[in-house]
């Protein structure tokens, strides 16, 4: 019996490190690189992709690619370094961290790195692909933000052109009054939705937003190194003059991104903020029953518009070690299999991404996805990939403009405090710059940019 | 003598092998808490002391700086606390009565006793998540609850639940009550159980009717018991932060923040906006979990009594 329980306890401890075993590094003769991502929308188009290439080019050259999707996929690379299984590939990494301690190998590294460097020079970014000028990661997708609106409700309520076409607001004075022209309390129908219940609405609605209109986003101006809120304390009076005239959904503090873009495929709201991700979400998670097309973010005024906020993703980072154990050849075959013109083209005829340089696709016709379009279109006057490092700020102890946009929202604050509200904070970030070169004597402060960055596009 | 001592020693090699295999058992467990409760622990409590956003790089030594900024300019946290205080004790004054009283139906042994346990105990084992949707829907501006009320005359116009800090925290007390009352009534059930029926029989024959008997008999038998459930539920509602975030997310404008769920929202990677300081973050635990200690000191001290009632 002493000698069972002791088997017993000995079986229980050994199993608890079944979980260690090493990484699987070959099937038979082919080397297996591994690829992680957290991207589940596009898995299948990457799987289609990859069982081309494993039957293809990976045959000839003894390669097997295994694609991967993994939730919290930051944690899950850095715990994959420290226990040293972490995959060949990856997507979503903490960059900085990863670069600072070696994991990842730069294209500047790499004996055959540099023509990667000359062909995305123009958009290659500090922090996003790159950490002190070298270059880990290379541009793949963008997202494009705009205003989805219902065709619908808009032809209904005579917001049309001379040929009887909706036509959506340019500007924020525009968005306030179509959204009152468009609800109706009695049909239950409502000019714009809210996701008042998301951290991020300000993020979003607001700061992005903001952009089209001359604001600065993260109210950093990279030509000052200073921070300037003024464009987000414009949205947010627009919006609160909605709020007044009741033009919007009721009860958006409960309501989530998901419940809002369920609501609005549903029918019954003009218009909602909207990301080229929201494609997929309207044609697939939540089919619209309505037609419903894009628009681009509205600004100030009508005859001054500055390109709009786009967000760039890139592309995967290498481990080093693998470069070490495959070959800088090896891997640099699957990078590019993934990376070139075709593939990205093939992506947003798939419509899973739309490319990071519009020029790829600005002629490609596409016939059965027309919103997938006009949020490629988007692309064209949007900001281009900025290389000025934004100066950092210290913001502990701060009372974040998130917390204070929730509290204007909620009406503890008048909509004439909004100016002071703003100013106040940013007094407050800009003595956090100071603060923050302070604490940190080795911080290098970066240099400006030589002019102001917003651009206008019309 | 010498069998004498021949006996104690086969026991003592015996009362060792038996150790060995417990601690070998158990082994897991023990070094299960040391690295993944301990260690995080020290962890962050080091981390309080530094300003600290996740890149080892940026990471520098800021001393007493942090804990300064959360006791003269961080109002915000201290606001929660008053929100955290308040949950707690409306839900608890909804909550423990109610299971009270439902244990004590449960005790009399009617029919359906049993059914009614398990189904009571039922919402228990559903997630905070799903709980959190249930609830944001029925509580929704076109939501069933407000559909019911207007059709019973009881509103004129849909009330928005999460537009109030009252209304909102109305909806979190009553979710959160429903989530967790089913295990008190179990406990409070088990306590019951546990008084003497003959105590009933005396009290009956003496004149005593059932509300008498309640309070005279059946609570001070269940005080000390009564008083751990107590500890527990507090202690848990204290530490509420997931709930919180799926129902409301602190809406409206973080009004309805928990303690737990404001440090979450703002000071975890992947919930909070943006770069934080961790370090504050840190440091923000270090003085919660102080005072949440105070808070079960204070309340050991207070209900220390009821442990010798009867």
């Amino acid at each position: 019996m002493k000698k069972v329980s002791l088997l017993l306890a000995l079986c229980l401890i050994i199993t608890c490190f079944a979980g260690c075993g090493g990484k699987d590094v070959s099937t038979g003769a082919k080397d297996k690189i591994v690829i992680w991502s957290n991207n589940a929308h596009s898995k299948n188009f990457y799987n289609e992709k990859i069982n081309e290439f494993n039957k293809t080019i990976g045959a000839e050259n003894g390669i097997e690619v295994e694609y991967i999707i993994k939730d919290n996929i930051g944690q899950a690379v850095e715990l994959a370094f420290v226990s040293d299984q972490a995959p060949d590939l990856m997507f979503g990494t903490a960059l900085e961290k990863l670069a600072g301690d070696g994991s990842i190998i730069s294209f500047d590294e790499l004996k055959n790195g540099q023509k990667y460097i000359d062909k995305y020079k123009d958009h290659l970014v500090e922090n996003r692909n790159m950490v002190n000028g070298k270059t880990y990661r290379l541009p793949l997708n963008s997202t494009t933000y705009g205003l989805i609106y219902n065709k619908d409700m808009f032809k209904k309520a005579g917001i049309v052109d001379k040929n009887g076409e909706p036509t959506p607001p340019k500007t924020w004075d525009e968005v306030v009054e179509y959204a009152k022209k468009l609800t109706n309390l009695d049909k239950q129908e409502f000019g714009i939705v809210f996701n008042a219940k998301d951290s991020w609405w300000y993020g979003t609605d607001i700061n992005q937003f903001a952009s089209a209109g001359g604001g600065y986003v993260d109210g950093l101006n990279h030509h000052t190194q200073q921070f300037d809120f003024s464009g987000q304390a414009e949205v947010m009076k627009k919006i609160m003059q909605i709020k007044k005239d009741g033009s919007y959904v009721p009860g958006a503090e409960g309501l989530s991104n998901d419940a809002a873009r369920a609501r609005f495929a549903a029918g019954g709201i003009g218009m909602k903020t909207a990301g080229s991700f929201d494609y997929a979400v309207l044609t697939e998670q939540f089919p619209a029953k309505i037609d419903w097309g894009v628009a681009p973010m509205p600004s100030f005024e009508e005859d001054e518009r500055y390109a709009q906020y786009c967000l760039f993703s890139a592309n995967m980072a290498i481990n080093r070690k693998s470069v070490e154990k495959y070959g800088e050849e090896k891997i640099l075959l699957v990078y590019d299999y993934l990376q070139n013109d075709d593939f990205v083209v093939d992506m947003y005829k798939a419509g899973v991404g739309i490319p990071y340089d519009y020029s790829l696709v600005k002629d490609v016709k596409i016939k059965d996805k027309p919103q997938w379009k006009e949020f490629a279109d988007l692309l064209a006057i949007s900001a281009k990939p900025s290389n000025v490092i934004g100066i950092k700020s210290d913001a502990t102890g701060i009372t974040s403009i998130v917390t204070i946009w929730s509290e204007i929202w909620a009406q503890k604050h008048k909509v004439s405090d909004i100016d002071r509200l703003i100013a106040d904070y940013t007094k407050q970030r800009n003595a956090g710059i100071e603060k923050y070169i302070k604490d940190h004597p080795d911080y290098v402060v970066p240099e400006p940019a030589k002019k102001d960055t917003r651009v206008l596009v019309k | 003598m010498n069998i004498l001592m021949k006996a104690n020693h086969n026991d003592i090699k015996k009362g060792l092998s038996v150790q060995t295999q417990c601690y070998l058992l158990i082994g897991l467990q023990i070094i299960g808490f040391f690295v993944f409760t301990i260690y995080p622990i020290l962890w962050s409590a080091a981390k309080s002391w530094f300003f600290y956003d996740g890149v080892d790089a940026n990471t520098v030594f800021v001393g007493w700086d942090n804990f300064k900024t959360i006791f003269t300019k961080d109002y915000i946290y201290w606001n929660t606390w008053k929100t955290t205080f308040k949950f707690t004790i409306y839900k608890t004054i909804l909550e423990i009565p109610i299971a009270l009283m439902l244990a004590t139906l449960l005790s009399k042994g009617l029919k359906g006793s049993n059914f009614f346990r398990s189904m009571f105990y039922l919402p228990n084992i559903i997630s905070v998540a799903i709980i959190g949707v249930m609830f944001s829907n029925l509580f929704d501006y076109f939501g069933v609850m407000n559909n019911i009320m207007q059709k019973l005359g009881l509103i004129d116009k849909p009330v928005d639940w999460f537009a109030g800090t009252g209304t909102a925290l109305g909806v979190l007390v009553v979710g959160s009550a429903w989530q967790t009352f089913g295990i008190n009534v179990l406990y409070f059930c088990a306590a019951l159980n546990n008084v003497p029926n003959d105590m009933y029989e005396a009290a009956e024959i003496d004149g005593a009717g059932p509300i008498k008997q309640f309070f005279s008999i059946t609570l001070p038998m269940i005080a000390p018991v009564f008083s751990t459930l107590l500890l527990l539920s507090i202690n848990g509602t204290l530490h509420t932060s997931d709930y919180i975030l799926v129902m409301t997310n602190g809406a409206p404008a973080g009004t309805t923040f928990t303690v737990g769920a404001y440090m979450v929202n703002k000071f975890v990677p992947g919930f909070a906006e943006g770069v934080v300081n961790i370090g504050y973050g840190c440091a923000l635990s270090l003085v919660t979990s102080a005072i949440y200690s105070a808070i079960a000191v204070i309340y050991l001290n207070a209900t220390k009594k009821l442990k010798n009632i009867y």
